[in-house]
Order: structure tokens, then C-alpha cells, then sequence
């Protein structure tokens, strides 16, 4: 009897842990996914609340991997490239991506998407089209191109004539229409008040001109004379032709106006060897009262500045009567994306993640969090915030612990898939104004303006081709397009950073228009032009 | 023997329960004394491994850095003996274009490339050129003269020396540009060392501990996630390694991981989860061995105590070991002992038949001899019937006597008792002495008789031995020589008869005494 017992209690002992562990194995199971997202950003907590009503909600978690200042994304791809080794998700820089593609490292993914419904229908047939690589495979999927139904930006997120709202109030907010006023506007300014409170001295205007980016000096003669950001060409809508804007008058006189003020003392004279750290830095101090540059490039460096230093879009022209095109509306960027190598055990799983990020309810805990933690909904439907919840919102160690929008998966610019809202507060005009500091509050009261976009001109419909950068930045490495694209890049990085600082701007734009002219840019541009005239033939 | 057996071999006398808790006990405490062992050896080997892989990582950890170190080294070297950036530093500029155009010219120009890569994540320049810009590679030196590598550079007047970033918690190897001497004033390279590159390195150590490294009070390198260099804690446990680079002593310190014995056990979940079953097992078989030996010890005991044998054993109760054996073995013993028991029983019963019959053999016999012999000397005074009374027995030696000219007979009167007594017994016994002359004489009281006789006539002694034996052996019956009319044969029948109930005097001096004593004459069988 007292055996049978011993042996009743084991049993007993044993079924107990063959249940916990059954259990345990019971307990859902989520898909976590790898990544390396090619550019800086924020991490957010590895416990982050909404990353895990997410997971929770589509069983699965992705987890950014950002690159640091000091990493060489070039290294870190070429590595891999060796290694064959890749996280499971890749978005790489345009320059990378299609080396990335002809070493076999994507998966390609058009095979899957009809079995995907959000994801197949995130783009047009001519969008995806405009994705495919030359093999007719779709490798990737650019994030940040597509808005639902209405761009609804309030922030002008491109390229434009940027300036310190501190310098506008001092002025009394004048109206800036033209390269010559915007600068005059800074001299007056420096001249008034050449150092800042503690003493360091202003630096009138920044020029970008490194390496990573050299728009901040070469694309300007092209919004100076109205055209919008394609960047490498502006675009005869009449004749269909990829024009070479680099040399034109407009050119002349931008680059005149920029050796007067370098040589005014208005440019910084380091402009043309900062490295791209030295020029955050100096956007940091806070002393850059004005530059040319995108949001997207500088915002992270600026965001800590004092009100009064905050930067304020102006879309000045060459001479009056131009209608400025800073603004447009989302551009589809063909030129690089979010891909699944070939590293992923899981691509269904992974293409599953992805389609399940774009439906309604995860897109709005992606950008407006959780209903009644982070925004409140009126009787009306319109999303709103409380103070607090504005403040949360936009408090990095609450984001940390808190916020997780996924900003580098694809999702929806624009409108909220309810229709009524924005696609995140930012962009809720009601909310928008409300979360401005007072003098930029100003700024918009005595300009008129509830957004940052209402300060320039109202971008019409992109035109087919928009924008060409894009095209320029997929160009194969071995085409002869991209080769003289290299060569003309490489006459502007030597030659326009002189036309600023020499004593001679005549000589110099002779020198360099010489210089320029060696170049048989007409491979080039024929290659855009091309471009131009296909992507304008499939609308 | 059986006392050396108790000095030597006193656990025999344990019982078996306690017999096998001593098992037991000393099993278990042989498995606690080799869990002992074992734990403090592991211990001992433990600490060994950890100090092994303490010195494992400080090596690895201070050759990555090494390599790190060389690496740098050899990149400023090749910039050092750069003649095209010589030329860019040493120059006049007459304008900042001027300057801007050769310091294009050289960053096109391949030698200073590689620093971007691998063990150098970049690299700066200072010079005291006026004429030089400050941006990019090349900064004025002027912009730096407070930082600490330059303080560094000053106090340590050192041409090539290691500085320590407390900002990145990095390393920078400083260079002073004086290949050309006489044409570049006070020129510096500093080169930063990837603190990346660096921490891969040493992360892929995987070292199960805590690994720094520390310079002039700066962590270059740690394995714990959020360190800074005031929530280092370096203790003696700590192994520690010193190496002096270049004027700067890299501190390398590593600390492994104490494994918590969960930890261990985890590790070692399959042999300890044998010890312990194996163990658990031994345990429960030992008590359920000794359960089912006193059970079954206990069962046999208790009926043989009640029933005094081991009969009612069942067979499949018994269990087919030793035990098992032994108890059917008693079993078989006791069925055994219990037939022959039986036999036995049957034996000495057809025995005691047979004795009986015996004695029934010699009664008659003696009867018959008794009556012949009666027959022969008094035909007239014998009887029909084997047994009559005492009183008529005694009257009959009366008549005996009158025969006798030279004997007398004295008889008692009222002589009570029932017809048993055998005829013949005393009147023959009287016959007998009658033959020697004297006189009898004979009284009766209380169940006693006694019969007195004294004669002048001594017989011989032999006929006294005879006498003397008939009347002092137990039982005389077997001594009846079955020889018709032997003169002992009535004494021995008296005596037959009688038994104990008959004790003899016999003397021999002046005359010849004989008193015989019957008691319970009424009883006689």
C-alpha cells in the first residue's frame, strides 16, 4: 500500500510539470523579424507598449536596428555582401540597394503580393511597375510614397530656403518673394544683432555642400526659377525634355549672389569643408540663421534649439512674378525601399507583417497610439489631444517607452483610413497649430498660416516623371548615364564650392562652365529625357 | 564461536527493518558525502576555469585593441609620409578658394581613404596654418588648443602618443606631422579608433562576465550593457592586465560569472537528473524491499505464533525471491513435521496398544501359572473366577496355613474391598513362605494391608537378593521367566499387580523377616 502511494505521488508530480510545460508551450507565439534601417534614428524600449499591442494584435514584432553617426553604411552592406548574411528586413540607401539586388540578397516579392491584399493594393499597377528591376522583379517597397486620399502635411518635410523665425519677428514679418530680399533680410539682421546673448557670433547663411549632400547649393537655380525638386534636370512639360539647369542663367546668379555674401562675410568661409557632423553641429548651435536644406536632414538637429531659433520655409524665387514649386505633394520614390533578403526563414511570415501594418486599426496605433491614452476621439469623429497627451506625444522618453509608428515600414501619408482624421496628430491642422511654441505661432498669425506648408505655395498633382532624383538615384553603376552622372557631380563638387569663395566669380563661372563643358552631359540628360517621356506615356 | 560471532558480526542480530534503514542511511549518506565531493571539486575547478577565462579575455581584449592600436599606427604612418599632404599644410593661400581647391585635389586623392574604414572610424588634421580652413580633414589647431589630446600632446612631448576620450569613451592616436619639419609648423593627426569595431571584437568574446577596459580613468570598453565609468566597480576578484601604448597604460580587467548552482544544475540538468533519480530510485527500492521482506517476515511470524506453523503460507503471497524460499521451505518443514507428527502420534498409539497388550499377555500368563500352580498344591481350595475379594483371598491363605504343621496365620477380621483383587496373588506369596515355617500374620486398616512374616528358618541370600530386586524394580513384569513354577513367581506377580501400591521389608539376622505394605488394595488394575 505504502508503494502504491510513492508511485500515485510521482505520477502525480509528473503529469503536474507534463501540464506547465504544455502550457508554457500553449502561450501564443510571436514572429519577431530583424532589420537594419540604413540611416539614424530613434530606438525605441525592447518592451515598448505599442510595439506589443501590435505584436499581440498580428503576432508579430520587428525590431529596428538603426545605423550609429560614425557607421559607413557602405562597409556595413559590402560586409554582409561577403558574409551573405543579412537581418530579415533591409532598406538600404538608393546607391546600395541595387547592388544589394544584383547580389541575389532580396526575395523577390511579386510572386507573393496576391496572396496579401493591403499590401498589394498599397500601390497602383504603374506604381509597382516603376519598382520593378530589370529582371521584372519587385525586390522592395519604397515606405514613404503614398498618402490616402489628401496630402494633409503640415510640415514642408522637402527643400527650401530656411530661416530662423527669430529673424522673421525681428523683421515684423516681411514677405520674402526673392533670393535678393532673403538675403538682404539676414545682412539687416547680423547687422543688428551680430552675436546671440551669450556672445557667439551669427552665421548668416549655411551652405550644404559635403559629400552626403551637395543639394543645399546645386539644386536651388532650379527652385529659384519655379521648377519643383526633380533635382537632377528640371523638366520642359511642353516638349517632354530633361533640361540641364546647372549652367543656366538662373545658375549664374545664384552662385553670383553666393560669392557676394561669402565674400559680406554673410556665408559661413568653412561652408565648403565641413563634413557633414560639422555641419549638424553647426545647425545645433543654433548661430545658422538661415541655409538651404531639406526638414528631413536637419529637423533631428534642430529640434532642441530655443523657440525663437526654430526654422521657417520660404520659397523665394529668382526675381518676382515666378510662382515657387518647393512644395509637392508626396513624390514616389522609386529609388530605394524596404525589402526581405534572402536571409529570412519566414518571408510568408514576414510579407504577412507587412500587410497586416497597413490595416486601419494598426496604421492609427502606428501614428495616434492607443484611443483614450494618447488621443481622444469628439463626437464628430476628429481625433483630438489633450495638452497632456500632446506633450506625452512628443516627449522622447515617453516615445521610447511608448510609441512605436514603425516610420520606415510602408504606411499612409495623408488621411487616416477613417477618412476623417490625418494620418497622425502631427498632421491634424487643429492639433498641429496647437503644438507650436508661441513664436512660431506668431509667425503663422501674421502670415496667415496654420501649417508650416501654408507658408509656401500649394503643390498641384505631381507630374508623371516626379520626381527624377529618384530615377538618377536607380541608375545601374555600369550604365553610361550614371558614369556621366558621376562626372558632373564631380565638376559641381569641385567647382561651385569656388564660385562662392572666388575673389573672380566671372573667371571662375568661365572656368567652370569649361570644365563643365568637357563633359558629354547629353548621355545624361537623353537618359532622363527618356525617362521622361516613358513614365509621362504610362499615365 | 558463537561469542566471536557477536563481536565481529553484530549486525546479524539487527532486525531487518533496522538493517535496512542502516542501508538506507548509509547509501544516502554516501551520495550526500560524494554530492560533498563533488560540489567542493567543482568549486575548485570552477574557480580554476573562471581564472582561466579571465585571462583568456584580457588577452583577447588587450590584442584586439593591439591590433586596433597597430592598425592606427600604420594609417598614420602612410599619412605622415604623405608628401601631397604635406604640400596642403605647409603651404601659403593667398585665399580660402586657393585652399579649398588643393584641399579637394587631396581628398580625391586615395591615400587618406582608407582611415574612413575599419579600425578608424575618421580622422582629423590640425595645423597652425592660418591660411587652412576649418572643416572637414583639416582643422586649425587653434580651434583645439583647450581640448585634451592637445594638453595631452603638450605635457607629454611625445611625437606618437595614445589619448583616452572621455567624450565617446574612446581612443584616439595623436601624430604629430613633422616628416617635413621645416615646412609645417605644429601639425597633428589624430586618429579615432572605432570604439564599434572595438566593441564587436570584444562583444564576440562572449565573455560570461564582466570585461573592461579602462584608460586614464576613461571606459574605452565594456561587455555590461550602460556602464559608465562610475558605476565600475573593480574589486580584487577582478584579473587585471596593464599595457603601456604608446604613453598611455590601458587598464584590462575581467571578472567572470559566477554561476548560480540553479545555473549549474541547469547546465548539468541531465547528470544531475540522473543522480538524483538513480538516487530517489535506490531509496525507494530499498524501502520497498524491506517492506516486502518484514511484510512478509511479519505474515509468517504471526502464524506461526497463532497456528504454530507456516502451513497457511500462500504460495503466491510469498514472492519468488529468497525470501520467498526460505518461506516455503517452512511451509514444506511444517507439513512435514505436522505428517510425522501424526505418524508419530499413530506410532505410539499402536505402541501403547501393543503395551497393553503385552500386559495383558503377562497378567494372564500369570493368572494361568498362578492357577496351575494352585491346581497342582490345592486342588481343593481353588476357585473359578480370576479375582475375588481381599477378604477371601486372605481366608484362602488361612486354609493355606492350616496345611502347615510348623506355620500360623493370624488374619484379620472385617477385611473391606470390592471382588478385584486377582486370586491367588497372596495365597501363593504365603504358600511360599509357609514351606520356610513361621509366622503370618496379616492386618488390614485404612486401604492399608500388611502382611508380617517371620520364620527361624534363614534362606540363602540369594533367594533374599531375588527377593530384594523383585520388590525395588519398577515394573517386574518383563523378569516373569514364563518357567512353571519357579519359586519367584508369585512374588513377581504380587509385585506386577501391585506396583507402587506394594513395598517390601525384607530382614536377615537372627530370623527371617518379610513385611509386606498394600496400599489401596480397592484400586488394583
Amino acid at each position: 500500500m505504502r508503494s502504491s502511494k510513492i508511485i500515485a505521488l510521482s505520477a502525480a508530480a509528473l503529469i503536474a510539470v507534463t501540464g506547465i510545460s504544455c502550457g508554457k508551450k500553449n502561450e501564443k507565439k510571436i514572429r519577431v523579424y530583424s532589420s537594419l534601417l540604413c540611416t539614424t534614428g530613434a530606438d525605441i524600449a525592447e518592451d515598448n507598449e505599442i510595439q506589443q499591442i501590435i505584436a499581440d494584435k498580428i503576432g508579430a514584432k520587428f525590431v529596428e536596428t538603426w545605423l550609429d553617426e560614425q557607421d559607413n553604411e557602405d562597409k556595413i552592406i559590402s560586409d554582409m555582401m561577403i558574409s551573405g548574411e543579412y537581418p530579415d528586413f533591409l532598406h538600404p540607401s538608393s546607391t546600395n540597394i541595387q547592388k544589394l539586388i544584383s547580389a541575389g540578397a532580396y526575395i523577390p516579392l511579386d510572386s507573393y503580393l496576391d496572396k496579401y491584399p493591403n499590401l498589394k493594393n498599397y500601390f497602383t499597377e504603374a506604381e509597382w511597375d516603376r519598382i520593378r528591376s530589370e529582371d521584372g522583379h519587385i525586390y522592395y517597397i519604397p515606405p514613404f510614397s503614398k498618402y490616402y486620399m489628401q496630402d494633409t502635411t503640415t510640415i514642408h518635410n522637402d527643400e527650401a530656403f530656411w530661416i530662423q523665425v527669430q529673424v522673421l519677428e525681428w523683421a515684423g514679418y516681411p514677405e520674402i518673394n526673392t533670393l535678393d530680399e532673403y538675403f538682404d533680410l539676414i545682412e539687416r539682421f547680423i547687422e543688428a544683432n551680430p552675436t546671440n546673448a551669450d556672445g557667439e557670433k551669427y552665421i548668416g547663411y549655411e551652405i550644404l555642400a559635403n559629400d552626403s549632400y551637395f543639394f543645399g547649393i546645386d539644386n536651388p537655380p532650379m527652385f529659384l526659377d519655379g521648377y519643383p525638386n526633380d533635382g537632377c534636370c528640371i523638366v520642359d512639360k511642353e516638349t517632354l525634355t530633361a533640361l540641364d539647369y546647372n549652367l543656366s542663367p538662373t545658375a549664374e546668379k545664384w552662385f553670383k549672389k553666393l560669392n557676394e555674401e561669402y565674400h559680406k562675410g554673410i556665408v559661413d568661409p568653412d561652408f565648403s569643408v565641413l563634413s557633414p557632423d560639422e555641419y549638424n553641429k553647426k545647425i545645433e548651435s543654433g548661430l545658422v540663421l538661415g541655409m538651404v536644406d531639406q526638414y528631413w536632414n536637419f529637423n533631428n538637429h534642430a529640434k532642441n534649439l530655443p523657440e525663437k531659433c526654430t526654422y521657417i520655409p520660404l520659397g523665394p524665387t529668382i526675381e518676382e512674378g515666378i510662382e515657387e514649386r518647393y512644395h509637392s505633394k508626396k513624390a514616389f520614390d522609386a529609388s530605394t525601399g524596404i525589402g526581405i533578403t534572402v536571409s529570412c526563414t519566414d518571408p510568408e511570415g514576414a510579407l504577412q507583417f507587412l500587410n497586416d501594418i497597413l490595416s486601419p486599426e494598426i496604421l492609427t496605433l502606428r501614428f495616434w497610439g492607443v484611443e483614450g491614452v494618447d488621443y481622444m476621439v469628439g463626437e464628430d469623429g476628429l481625433f483630438y489631444q489633450t495638452d497632456e497627451q500632446a506633450k506625452n506625444w512628443h516627449d522622447p522618453d515617453y516615445s521610447y517607452k511608448h510609441v512605436c509608428t514603425y516610420g520606415y515600414l510602408p504606411f499612409y501619408w495623408g488621411m487616416n483610413q477613417d477618412g476623417i482624421n490625418a494620418y497622425d496628430s502631427q498632421n491634424q491642422p487643429s492639433e498641429f497649430y496647437k503644438m507650436q511654441n508661441d513664436s512660431v505661432k506668431r509667425c503663422f498669425d501674421a502670415y496667415g498660416a496654420e501649417t508650416f506648408v501654408d507658408l509656401l505655395n500649394e503643390a498641384p498633382d505631381n507630374d508623371p516623371w516626379y520626381p527624377m532624383w529618384s530615377y538618377q538615384n536607380s541608375l545601374p553603376e555600369d550604365s553610361e548615364a550614371y558614369k556621366v552622372s558621376q562626372e558632373i557631380e564631380g565638376a559641381k563638387h569641385r567647382y561651385l564650392p569656388l564660385l562662392v569663395m572666388r575673389e573672380d566669380f566671372d573667371s571662375a563661372w568661365k572656368e567652370y562652365n569649361t570644365a563643365y563643358g568637357k563633359i558629354d552631359t547629353d548621355v545624361f540628360f537623353g537618359a532622363l529625357t527618356d525617362e521622361v517621356r516613358r513614365l509621362a506615356a504610362m499615365e | 564461536m558463537h561469542l566471536k560471532e557477536n563481536r565481529i558480526f553484530p549486525f546479524l542480530h539487527l532486525s531487518i527493518r533496522k538493517k535496512f534503514l542502516l542501508i538506507n542511511l548509509v547509501s544516502l549518506l554516501l551520495v550526500i558525502l560524494m554530492g560533498i565531493l563533488m560540489t567542493v571539486m567543482v568549486s575548485h575547478s570552477e574557480a580554476d576555469r573562471r581564472k582561466k577565462l579571465e585571462n583568456m579575455a584580457v588577452t583577447a581584449a588587450e590584442q584586439h585593441v593591439r591590433l586596433s592600436v597597430e592598425n592606427a599606427v600604420s594609417i598614420a604612418k602612410s599619412i605622415y609620409t604623405n608628401a601631397a599632404l604635406n604640400d596642403l599644410l605647409s603651404r601659403d593661400y593667398s585665399s580660402s578658394s586657393e585652399y579649398f581647391d588643393a584641399y579637394y585635389r587631396l581628398q580625391q586623392s586615395s591615400p587618406l581613404m582608407p582611415a574612413e574604414f575599419g579600425f578608424v572610424n575618421g580622422f582629423k588634421i590640425y595645423s597652425d596654418n592660418p591660411d587652412i580652413m576649418n572643416g572637414g580633414d583639416i582643422q586649425s589647431l587653434t580651434s583645439v588648443e583647450d581640448q585634451g589630446w592637445y594638453q595631452d600632446v603638450l605635457r607629454k612631448k611625445k611625437d606618437v602618443l595614445l589619448y583616452c576620450d572621455s567624450k565617446r569613451n574612446g581612443i584616439s592616436l595623436i601624430r604629430r606631422l613633422d616628416y617635413y619639419a621645416q615646412d609645417m609648423g605644429e601639425c597633428y593627426l589624430r586618429l579615432d579608433l572605432n570604439s564599434s569595431v572595438l566593441k564587436k571584437d570584444c562583444d564576440e568574446l562572449n565573455f560570461d562576465g564582466e570585461l573592461y577596459v579602462v584608460g586614464e580613468g576613461v571606459l574605452i570598453y565594456s561587455n555590461q550593457s550602460d556602464s559608465t565609468m562610475d558605476s565600475v566597480q573593480i574589486s580584487q576578484e577582478f584579473t587585471r592586465y596593464t599595457k603601456n601604448y604608446y604613453s598611455v597604460e590601458l587598464e584590462y580587467y575581467a571578472k567572470a560569472r559566477v554561476a548560480s548552482p540553479m545555473e549549474y544544475i541547469r547546465k548539468h540538468l541531465f547528470p544531475v537528473t540522473l543522480i538524483a533519480v538513480v538516487t530517489a530510485a535506490m531509496e525507494v527500492l530499498t524501502f520497498l524491499l524491506s517492506a516486502s521482506v518484514l511484510k512478509r517476515s511479519k505474515k509468517a511470524e504471526k502464524l506461526y505464533q497463532e497456528e504454530g506453523t507456516l502451513i497457511g503460507i500462500r504460495d503466491e503471497n510469498s514472492g519468488s525471491d529468497e525470501i520467498g524460499s526460505l518461506l516455503r521451505i517452512g511451509a514444506s518443514l511444517s507439513e512435514k513435521l505436522a505428517i510425522k507428527n501424526f505418524q508419530y502420534k499413530h506410532s505410539l498409539e499402536q505402541l501403547a496398544h501393543r503395551q497393553t497388550d503385552i500386559r495383558e499377555l503377562y497378567n494372564t500368563a500369570m493368572e494361568q501359572d498362578a492357577d496351575i500352580t494352585m491346581h497342582k498344591l490345592y486342588p481343593d481350595l481353588c476357585v473359578e473366577h480370576t479375582r475375588h475379594s481381599l477378604a477371601e483371598e486372605i481366608a484362602l491363605i488361612g486354609k493355606i496355613a492350616k496345611r502347615f504343621d510348623n506355620c500360623t496365620a493370624a488374619l484379620p477380621e472385617n477385611i473391606p474391598g470390592d471382588k478385584n483383587f486377582p486370586t491367588y496373588a497372596l495365597a501363593l506369596v504365603a504358600d511360599g513362605l509357609f514351606r520356610l515355617g513361621g509366622d503370618m500374620t496379616i492386618t488390614c486398616s485404612s486401604g492399608l494391608t500388611n502382611i508380617h512374616f517371620e520364620s527361624n528358618t534363614l534362606p540363602d541370600k540369594h533367594m533374599l537378593l531375588k527377593l530384594g530386586a523383585v520388590f525395588e524394580d519398577g515394573d517386574v513384569m518383563t523378569a516373569y521367566p514364563f518357567r512353571r513354577q519357579y519359586v519367584y513367581n508369585p512374588y513377581i506377580r504380587l509385585k506386577h499387580i501391585m506396583g507402587n501400591q506394594i513395598q517390601a521389608e525384607i530382614t536377615l539376622s537372627e530370623k527371617f523377616t518379610i513385611d509386606l505394605a498394600l496400599k489401596r488394595t480397592d484400586s488394583i488394575s
